[in-house]
């Protein structure tokens, strides 16, 4: 049942006949609530709940005031006095304030200044609750003091309840607003930081695209290069190979494109560096490899040829190797071809390459009548090539063929050049 | 072939021996006494030293070396030349400027042209 209740001569409630729970005992209170009279410890509910801040000198008010606004997500602290409720302001947060205006010492009015005065408590909204001031300018001084609202006792307990849950849901919902305006701000961060990165990843990306750029036309320069070479030599070889019928010319300007591009491979595959003599000689040698080791001897030391003399050699031993099969030691079936190098040392104590191509057991050799591109090749070609000497000797029992050059010029990087001594 | 260039010394600089024959070839064809060939720096320097040459025909890249230091050497001593490389004429680098160049593969009537041009050039 419900039970009016006075504080003084003026009772703080109206009786309510439809809140009939507000007469039973006050409710026990949830466990996170420390209402002892001290100032919890605890500055927010975590737990979802509300604080309201009561403030009245009468502990009877206050009871009545927990009994009236018991709910499970309300937080009800407790203040006698206006030092209390400010003290208890300074610890915690509330969503609103119940204020009676009569109390000794500070008044509920003076209080409220203060409250509002304060930049953390400015914003929390306060109901006045009185007794006896009832007149127009108390109400105007109220507002005036930043108060939200102002209620005459006796008090309406559905009045009240209804006030302090708007009240409430105002404060949640500002704390919702709060809520999802970090959670805005630490997603425009998280998005700034994001672009940060990404921009940062971008020109690394940009850096290594462009360092890959400059890689590639470097490498295309390179290659440009050397196709504009291999087809000046293509058009010299066309130009020089001028011999009898279109068949033959033909016929000899292929072997010769051949055995160019059968080099090329080679260097490919060798990755444009050096290359070692005797498969340079084999490569060039490929359709006569099962006279290999039976009529074409090879002998002579390892030795690693560098690719600007490697193409020189090639062409030299393809034209030997032409001749030789057309007219030659190896035109017949008897005929062999020993061909061998060396490392020397010249007469200046300098390290000298010598390579020798001998044919015997063939049939008698003649002197060309003319000088043709196979003459120019073996001959003039390799000693501006390699910086050499060329004896060619036609001697009836066999074409021999000499080369003597600086080994710097055939070997790739010796480490035995600088300072050799003369034995 | 002009009169003026009928037994004008011309120093041959190109790595390729077989190219430099040929270009030698052609260019004693056309009444030029050639220097060279050089196939190197170095040689093409000396060359311009002794026995010297009145115009120039220089190959960009030598196998490992540029011909750059030809060029200047040429450029020092008033010595026309022309330049053939096999990149285009925007790889060109600094001490060519101002050479007339042309592109491999190359002609012989391209290259006396070439010359010719080059001849022209250092007399206006």
């Amino acid at each position: 049942m419900a039970v009016p209740m006075n504080v003084g001569s003026v009772p703080l409630w109206q009786p309510s006949h439809q809140y009939p729970h507000m007469a039973s005992k006050v409710p026990a209170k949830d466990a996170v609530i420390e209402d002892d009279g001290r100032v919890p410890i605890r500055i927010m509910p975590g737990d979802g709940l509300v604080n309201i801040l009561i403030v009245d000198d009468d502990p009877k008010n206050l009871t009545v005031l927990e009994t009236v606004l018991d709910d499970p997500l309300y937080r009800l602290v407790r203040a006698e006095s206006a030092d209390a409720a400010l003290l208890a302001l300074l610890v915690e947060e509330f969503a609103l304030l119940i204020l009676d205006i009569q109390m000794p010492g500070i008044s509920g009015f003076e209080l409220a200044q203060m409250i509002k005065e304060r930049k953390k408590t400015s914003q929390v909204p306060i109901i006045f609750l009185t007794a006896y001031y009832s007149e127009d300018q108390h109400i105007v001084d109220g507002y005036g003091a930043g108060a939200v609202d102002y209620l005459h006792k006796p008090v309406n307990p559905t009045v009240l309840r209804s006030k302090v849950a708007i009240f409430v849901q105002l404060h949640r919902k500002q704390r919702e607003l709060e809520a999802s305006n970090r959670a805005l701000i630490a997603e425009v961060a998280s998005r700034r930081q994001i672009e940060e990165q990404l921009r940062e990843l971008n020109s690394t990306l940009e850096q290594h695209v462009a360092e890959r750029t400059r890689n590639i036309e470097s490498l295309l320069n390179e290659v440009n290069h050397r196709s504009k070479n291999i087809l000046s030599l293509v058009m010299a070889v066309a130009k020089q190979t001028a011999v009898g019928t279109p068949q033959e010319f033909l016929e000899r300007f292929s072997e010769r494109i051949k055995a160019l591009s059968n080099h090329q491979d080679l260097l490919i595959k060798n990755q444009w560096q050096s290359l070692d003599l005797s498969m340079l000689i084999r490569a060039q040698l490929a359709h006569l490899e099962d006279l290999i080791g039976r009529r074409i001897i090879i002998t002579g030391p390892p030795i690693r040829v560098a690719a600007s003399a490697a193409q020189a050699i090639g062409m030299a031993v393809h034209e030997l190797t032409t001749n030789a099969v057309k007219h030659g030691a190896l035109s017949g079936h008897n005929g062999r071809v020993n061909m061998g190098w060396q490392i020397v040392l010249g007469e200046g104590g300098q390290r000298q390459f010598v390579m020798t191509w001998q044919e015997s057991s063939g049939p008698p050799v003649q002197m060309p009548s003319r000088q043709g591109f196979g003459s120019k090749v073996i001959q003039s070609m390799i000693e501006l090539s390699l910086d050499g000497e060329v004896r060619i000797d036609f001697a009836p029992s066999g074409l021999r063929w000499q080369v003597e050059c600086p080994a710097a010029k055939v070997c790739e990087a010796d480490p035995e050049m600088a300072g050799n001594q003369r034995i | 072939m002009s009169e003026e260039l009928v037994g004008k010394r011309v120093l041959v600089v190109e790595d390729e021996a077989l190219l430099a024959l040929e270009m030698a070839d052609h260019l004693t064809a056309a009444g030029f006494e050639v220097i060279g060939p050089a196939t190197s720096v170095g040689r093409a320097l000396k060359l311009i030293g002794n026995p010297g040459c009145d115009l120039g025909i220089l190959d960009v890249n030598l196998g490992n070396e540029h011909s750059e230091p030809v060029a200047v050497e040429l450029k020092a001593r008033g010595i026309p030349f022309v330049v053939v490389s096999g990149n285009s004429r925007t790889h060109l680098p600094a001490g060519f400027a101002g050479a007339p160049s042309a592109s491999k593969p190359l002609d012989a009537s391209a290259l006396l042209d070439l010359l010719r041009s080059c001849t022209s050039r250092s007399t206006t």
